[in-house]
């Protein structure tokens, strides 16, 4: 009963010190910022009560995102392949790259709108984005090194310890801080303003072109099942009737699930932005829009497994495949890709 | 400013007052595991060049993650640890043991936790402490904690430098590898618990399988070997 009083007496005390210093909280620099969703979408799945956004993590992520010395021999950063201006993939090339022009087997991904992604790389492979970027720090075709010498490099580095000392409050550099960091960075990436949003959100004066209309209408009909609106996919996976590449005998999903159902399955990856983030697939094999298309109207390989949605043919008249295309690059967002808060960030160097 | 320095020293009191009735109703208990190996405590040993006899085994990394550590009495709970995630290491002694707060009337007959780490923590993102992936216990081209792991050298593995290398784990799906031990114990404060690394070399085989690094069945079963080496030290 004491105990139980005593317990309660410190409660009060300790809120009464709370809402006297509530004033001087509201002026910290430091305050956790509002991540803002965009009108008329979905919640994040990304939980920022475990990792509240500030302006100097933020800005902690978007050094570490453009550092080499996460490489093994410091010579490649996440940006990379990872560009700002081509929605954060690498264009022309169809695998990425990493040191030593060591080749992967996969196109990187664009980095959009991560905080609705519940999962991560084409095969789902990651599970959370903090976890995302261990792998091309491992990965052999990659930046090849290891998280704990990252996390001893960065240690040992001035400039690093102040960065963190500012973000974390104390210079202490450990793998959670490092992740998270990175994270707050690349959650900051939100595309939601393409012509196409400016239209869904009924702004004075855009309006689709009556081509853009048609492809818009062919999108809904043909497209966005699989690419669902407003993030234009559904986050699963899909065997989208791609032909094997022997090369590279790619089975996708069931490398992660052992799973044969999952055989050749690949995230359904976003649509924002495309126009820019050639080439497309998950190895890169269309350099352009109108290979995809034709793709999806001629090329369709009927594997076991073939998404239900394009068993039989997807018919695109040319004039149609032309009015698709037309749609696509509707969705492109230039306030996002010249974003000057999201490319290298010269105050550190 | 004054004000600020009497509730200072009130805060300061009462912290005072309620940890020494918390000390009074709470008793230390102290929970050691010993990796056993030879019939004897596993040391490992990377500075010294040993030449191997055909036959001989040599570990030489032990690792393991025991967690949602509980005391259970007549099949209930009667108290679990918060933040419940340890990591063992051979190579580091302060980790193989740690204490518990526990309340002084709890009465308990069972000591149970989890060889591994819950599917809800993997997939919950970067955590800190033992959870830190660069602790070497993390897989990085497929999400998920290494549950455990043991390494060695031995003449009989036709592999790379004689090595064997066992890294199991897998949170989730049909393979998903955490596995529950329990433990009966009396009540005592100090609960020892013998890691019995013979007992596992004895149940895999060597030479058939050296290498396990990637979750699914393979690492499922050799979960059940690791679960069975856990036993008490009376």
């Amino acid at each position: 009963m004491q105990n139980n009083f005593l317990q309660w007496t410190t409660i009060i005390v300790i809120v009464f010190i709370i809402m006297a210093c509530a004033r001087s909280i509201d002026l910290n620099p430091k305050k956790n910022l509002i991540f803002d969703v965009p009108e008329g979408w979905p919640q994040p799945v990304y939980n920022f009560s475990k990792n509240p956004l500030t302006a100097s993590k933020i800005a902690l992520g978007r050094m570490i995102f453009y550092d080499p010395i996460l490489s093994r021999d410091s010579t490649i950063s996440c940006a990379s392949c990872h560009l700002s201006y081509t929605a954060f993939t690498h264009t022309d090339h169809d695998l990425s790259h990493g040191i030593e022009d060591r080749i992967g087997t996969r196109n990187s991904l664009t980095l959009t709108n991560l905080a609705w992604s519940p999962s991560f790389m084409w095969d789902g492979a990651v599970n959370h984005l903090d976890m995302q970027s261990l792998a091309p720090i491992s990965h052999s075709t990659e930046m090849d090194f290891d998280i704990e010498l990252v996390i001893n490099r960065l240690n040992s580095n001035f400039k690093y310890q102040t960065a963190f000392t500012e973000a974390w409050g104390s210079e202490l550099i450990t793998g959670e801080r490092f992740l998270k960091s990175i994270s707050q960075f690349v959650l900051t990436l939100v595309t939601s303003n393409s012509k196409y949003d400016q239209i869904m959100r009924s702004e004075a004066g855009v309006e689709f072109t009556e081509k853009e209309q048609k492809g818009y209408e062919q999108f809904k009909a043909k497209c966005s099942s699989c690419h669902v609106e407003p993030l234009f996919t559904d986050y699963s996976y899909q065997n989208n009737g791609l032909a094997v590449d022997s090369t590279l005998n790619d089975s996708g999903r069931m490398l992660i699930t052992k799973n044969s159902i999952d055989s050749l399955k690949f995230k359904v990856p976003s649509l924002r932005n495309i126009e820019f983030s050639y080439p497309y697939m998950h190895d890169g094999r269309f350099r352009r829009l109108k290979f995809v298309m034709k793709h999806y109207s001629k090329g369709i390989v009927e594997h076991d497994n073939l998404a239900k949605q394009l068993r039989g043919k997807i018919n695109l008249s040319s004039d149609e495949r032309v009015e698709l295309i037309a749609f696509l690059k509707t969705l492109t967002d230039k306030e996002f890709l010249f974003n000057k808060s999201f490319t290298y960030p010269k105050s550190h160097h | 400013m004054q004000m600020l320095q009497k509730l200072i020293f009130l805060i300061t009191l009462l912290i005072i007052v309620y940890s020494n009735i918390k000390a009074q109703n709470t008793q230390q208990i102290q929970i050691s595991f010993r990796p056993v190996y030879l019939d004897r405590t596993l040391t490992i040993d990377l500075e010294s060049d040993i030449k191997l006899d055909s036959t001989d085994v040599v570990i030489d990394l032990f690792r393991c993650y025991i967690s949602n550590l509980e005391f259970v009495n007549k099949k209930n709970r009667v108290f679990y640890e918060k933040d419940s995630y340890h990591l063992l290491d051979a190579e580091k002694l302060e980790t193989l043991s740690f204490s518990l707060e526990v309340k002084k009337e709890i009465l308990y007959d069972s000591i149970r936790f989890m060889i591994g780490i819950d599917s809800l923590t993997s997939i919950s993102g970067a955590m800190g402490g033992d959870l830190d992936p660069t602790k070497g216990m993390f897989w990085t081209w497929n999400t998920g904690y290494i549950f455990f792991k043991l390494e060695g050298e031995s003449p009989i593995c036709e592999t790379h430098k004689n090595r064997f290398v066992y890294h199991l784990g897998g949170y989730d799906g049909l393979y998903a590898a955490q596995q529950w031990v329990t433990l009966p114990v009396t009540n005592n404060n100090d609960i020892n618990i013998m890691i019995d690394l013979d007992d596992y070399m004895q149940k895999i085989d060597l030479i058939v399988q050296p290498n396990l690094m990637r979750s699914g069945k393979s690492a499922f079963k050799y979960s059940q070997y690791a679960s069975s080496i856990f036993k008490i030290i009376k």
